[in-house]
């Protein structure tokens, strides 16, 4: 294989097979349950960032989840967020999905890296010692749109579109003839070599 | 070039048959299911499923068919006198020449905007430290030099290879989320909409009839066919190119409703137990990975891909050609005026790419947009094919073939005139 083909190969296996998409995963197991967490690791500003959870176990048991926002970057404008919680049944043989959402990267604030933090708490009678785990999320904000989500993101790219325009009539206007815009006339149809619908009888 | 085929009523010749050499030649199937299934047609289809399940995929054969009449109607004129399709606007008033420059300008720097949109996200999810502006343009400028490389017969070929792909990687990713299949026929029995998310429904019903009826593009047919010099004089073999584009456009508008299938499936499995409606692709993607495992993830982003950029080369493929065709131009692909255009197009839409505007969110306003342009190509259509020197083709209501025509070609204004409506009145 010569270098050429290497390169080749290189290529087509990155771009069909690449590692993980880019997100964070958690795949573990705490007191019996077994639980995958999956987030986006980067996110533009003005979107929603969601965290979601599938938990699979042996024996019915609850658990108590709890999503801690970092200190800035993402919730309402100005606010402090607030931790957001959830209480889930696992049912044995049932695979269990469930998701934390509506987390809005801020559109105003500085880009950057910021944390969340998950912790699952499984609760049942059957268990001696407390567990919890905790998992860390981290989140990179990066540029969002310019423009808000309104009429105005339709509006903008139209304007902008209109650039082409003075371009257009110039290429017109080289290579067309006078008045064509306004003359309907037959089109230049080429002749076939295929021409399979002839009726050779 | 009109031909002198007056002497056999309208519609009364039996259906020709077609030989081996025509049904095998490729035909341009593929190259008008690729402005079908953009990313329009994901996001629709994703968000029809996370909200609905199977219940609306009817709507893709319904309003598929209002699509194919237009194309009909386009493709009759076209072979009655030897047309092109803009030709017809300028026979109505010249004004719409003028309104079609604009239009044509705008909706192809947004279609393929919205496109390289897309394939950005999906580069972006692959390889983080590559840049929207930058992944998009890539594509973009590869899409130009396919395009400015290539002979039309070769486009047609890649775009036949490139949507089976795309099918196989969207049933793959689907069937490993186990989506539930068995309930997908009932989705093909129309239904209203439910109660408690009846504008959910109306405004997915009215961005999937301006992605389906696509605006001015439902016209780009015949530019096909002027390519590949697929016309005649002689009414019979007329017929056989009539019969033979119509199996061409059915096959391309129902590949858009076996896509969405799919795409609908796995928004069923993956986003409704999640209790979420996927606000971008990469969403979307992420939530297939703890159900069918990361190879799904990276199947489904790569068939995104495939179908944004196909998307993508017909918008400007459609666009080139129809400045060209306002300028009563020789409609060829490989002419400098074509190429000129294609990199125009080009670098217009990909300086929109430095707005970030979110690609999920852009696509649901741009299909509501090109509903409001239809409308006007649906009554010049119906004006231009209703007139009696339609000769063959014309609007004939004393036999079964000419009565189906004409409640077809009805069906689809009304559809067109009851959408475009829906959506001013929502603005």
């Amino acid at each position: 294989m010569n270098r050429t083909n290497l390169r080749l190969f290189y290529f087509l296996s990155l771009t069909l097979f690449p590692g993980t998409l880019s997100a964070v995963v958690h795949e573990g197991e705490v007191a019996g349950v077994r639980y995958r967490v999956m987030a986006p690791d980067w996110i533009p500003r003005g979107e929603i960032f969601s965290v979601l959870i599938v938990l699979n176990a042996d024996s019915p048991i609850t658990v108590a989840a709890n999503l801690t926002p970092p200190r800035g970057g993402f919730g309402s404008a100005g606010d402090i967020p607030l931790a957001e919680s959830k209480t889930v049944q696992v049912v044995p043989g049932e695979v269990l999905r469930f998701a934390f959402t509506d987390w809005l990267a801020v559109p105003d604030e500085e880009t950057g890296e910021f944390e969340f933090q998950l912790t699952l708490k499984p609760t049942s009678e059957l268990l001696q010692i407390e567990s919890v785990e905790t998992l860390t999320l981290p989140v990179k904000t990066i540029r969002g749109s310019v423009v808000s989500r309104s009429m105005w993101s339709i509006v903008v790219p139209v304007a902008m579109s209109l650039l082409a325009l003075p371009l257009f009539v110039l290429l017109l206007r080289r290579y067309s003839r006078p008045r064509a815009w306004r003359d309907a006339i037959d089109a230049q149809i080429p002749s076939s070599e295929e021409a399979w619908w002839a009726d050779r009888t | 070039m009109g031909g002198s085929d007056v002497t056999p009523a309208p519609w009364s010749l039996r259906s020709p048959k077609l030989g081996w050499q025509a049904v095998m030649s490729v035909g341009a199937a593929a190259l008008v299911a690729s402005f079908y299934i953009g990313t329009a047609d994901i996001t629709i289809a994703t968000a029809m499923g996370a909200n609905f399940g199977f219940d609306m995929w009817w709507t893709y054969f319904v309003l598929g068919l209002a699509g194919w009449s237009l194309m009909d109607m386009s493709t009759r004129y076209y072979l009655r006198f030897g047309r092109t399709p803009l030709t017809l606007f300028k026979e109505l008033h010249p004004i719409l020449s003028i309104y079609l420059f604009l239009t044509v300008i705008v909706t192809t720097v947004l279609g393929a905007w919205s496109q390289w949109n897309a394939c950005a996200h999906v580069l972006g999810g692959f390889f983080p430290e590559l840049s929207p502006e930058l992944a998009g343009s890539m594509a973009c400028a590869s899409a130009i030099l396919f395009l400015a490389l290539g002979v039309y017969q070769r486009v047609e070929l890649v775009f036949a290879f490139a949507l089976i792909l795309l099918l196989f990687l969207f049933v793959a990713a689907a069937v490993s989320a186990g989506a539930p299949w068995r309930d997908a026929p009932a989705g093909l029995i129309p239904s209203g909409p439910p109660e408690t998310a009846a504008d959910v429904w109306r405004g997915l019903i009215q961005s999937n009839a301006g992605s389906l009826i696509n605006a001015w593009l439902i016209l780009i047919y015949p530019y096909t066919m002027i390519e590949k010099g697929w016309f005649s004089d002689r009414l019979p073999e007329k017929l056989k190119i009539f019969k033979r584009a119509r199996f061409d456009y059915a096959i391309g508008i129902a590949l858009a409703g076996i896509v969405a299938l799919p795409l609908m499936a796995a928004a069923t499995a993956v986003a409704r137990p999640f209790g979420i409606v996927p606000g971008n692709y990469t969403e979307f993607a992420a939530l297939l990975e703890p159900v069918a495992g990361g190879a799904a993830t990276n199947v489904f982003l790569v068939g995104l891909f495939l179908a944004a950029w196909t998307a993508g080369v017909g918008w400007l493929v459609g666009g080139a050609y129809a400045m060209l065709d306002l300028g009563n131009l020789r409609l060829r692909m490989n002419s400098a005026p074509f190429r000129m255009s294609l990199l125009v197009f080009g670098a217009c839409s990909a300086s929109i790419l430095a707005l970030r505007v979110n690609a999920f969110y852009g696509i649901k306003i741009f299909a509501a947009f090109l509903s409001m342009v239809f409308p006007i190509v649906a009554l010049a259509l119906m004006w231009r094919v209703s007139r009696p020197d339609m000769g063959y083709f014309r609007w004939w209501p004393h036999n079964l073939r000419g009565l189906i025509v004409l409640v077809l070609d009805l069906f689809a204004v009304i559809v067109s005139l009851y959408v475009g409506w829906g959506i001013l009145m929502r603005f």
